[in-house]
């Protein structure tokens, strides 16, 4: 493998991690909402059989089956969301069969039928499986999870609501 | 196997895709400039936007654009969440994108949220939006947010 090669590749891989990221926003968006079956098996599919998930107001949830179970309840309190993607910094080298990746996110989401906004800090591990990006690794740190018109001086964290 | 310069040339086609996308949002934050705006699509594109209207081809695109420029004399565009697949021909491509926005409807400060499916056309060497379909997702008074109010009349 050429050093050139290595170029065109981790510039490749950058792209496809962060198409996983953005896809991983877009279901969550789309099963939340009622356009898709919530969880879709292409959103089952973005994590590997031993992935982590964790979020510090949420818990940590071990295992594709537990990451399942935790995304599935959360749709009965969160009926809407758009997950806003920003601030990648993805890292990848050769071989280039893992990655890490930090992100910053901003939410709008309706939970319990209230507007909410959210902020969060992820540090995402990513490993290549026939080819494929997933995530193995999701540690999420929610800066705060606030009403609409409350903000995040006067309450950081909603009480009582998940997702 | 794919040469080393033809991986090159579909991750600058991917960059000139994005920035096709950027060139759209700049041109409609510039006052919806509607010249600026239908230079980027094709002459036969289309515009899905949901409950505000379907628009085909380059001469009702234009008048939307101009139309829209009376009633939102400010706006700033926030673009993330590019998915860009380029079709194997290298001549079409398929993208989706979130936007966030910050406009002013009529004296009032609002939100919008916006998502999009694309498709794009390569015509002489430049990638043009063919389709763009919008999906809505609220536009909201500052006040009052996307439960309250998911839709103020534009």
């Amino acid at each position: 493998m050429t050093a050139l090669e290595d170029r065109i590749q981790r510039w490749e891989e950058n792209i496809a991690i962060q198409e996983l990221k953005f896809e991983y926003g877009r279901l969550i968006d789309a099963g939340l909402a009622g356009r898709e079956d919530w969880p879709q098996p292409a959103f089952l599919d973005q994590f590997t059989d031993d992935a982590v998930w964790e979020a510090n107001v949420h818990g940590r949830f071990e295992g594709k089956d537990a990451i399942r179970d935790f995304f599935t309840s959360v749709s009965e309190p969160v009926t809407f969301s758009l997950h806003f993607m920003m601030n990648p910094t993805i890292v990848c080298e050769p071989p280039f069969d893992d990655a890490s990746g930090r992100w910053l996110s901003i939410e709008t989401l309706t939970i319990d039928d209230e507007a909410v906004w959210l902020t969060t800090d992820y540090n995402d591990v990513y490993t290549k499986q026939s080819g494929r990006w997933q995530f193995r690794h999701t540690r999420a740190e929610i800066f705060f999870m606030t009403p609409y018109d409350t903000g995040w001086v006067k309450e950081q964290f909603m009480g009582g609501a998940s997702g | 196997m794919t040469s080393l310069e033809e991986r090159v040339e579909r991750l600058e086609q991917r960059e000139a895709i994005r920035q096709l996308l950027v060139d759209f949002v700049a041109g409609c934050d510039a006052g919806y400039d509607a010249d600026r705006i239908i230079a980027l699509f094709t002459t036969d594109a289309v515009m899905e936007l949901g409950p505000l209207g379907r628009y085909s081809g380059a001469e009702e695109i234009h008048g939307f654009f101009a139309g829209v420029a009376e009633q939102i004399p400010f706006t700033v565009h926030l673009q993330t969440n590019y998915e860009i697949e380029i079709a194997a021909s290298g001549a079409e491509a398929s993208g989706r994108w979130y936007g966030f926005e910050t406009p002013t409807i009529g004296e009032r400060a609002c939100w919008g949220a916006f998502t999009y499916e694309d498709t794009y056309r390569l015509v002489d060497g430049a990638w043009r939006i063919a389709r763009l379909e919008q999906r809505f997702h609220f536009l909201t008074a500052f006040e009052d947010g996307w439960v309250k109010t998911p839709r103020v009349a534009l």
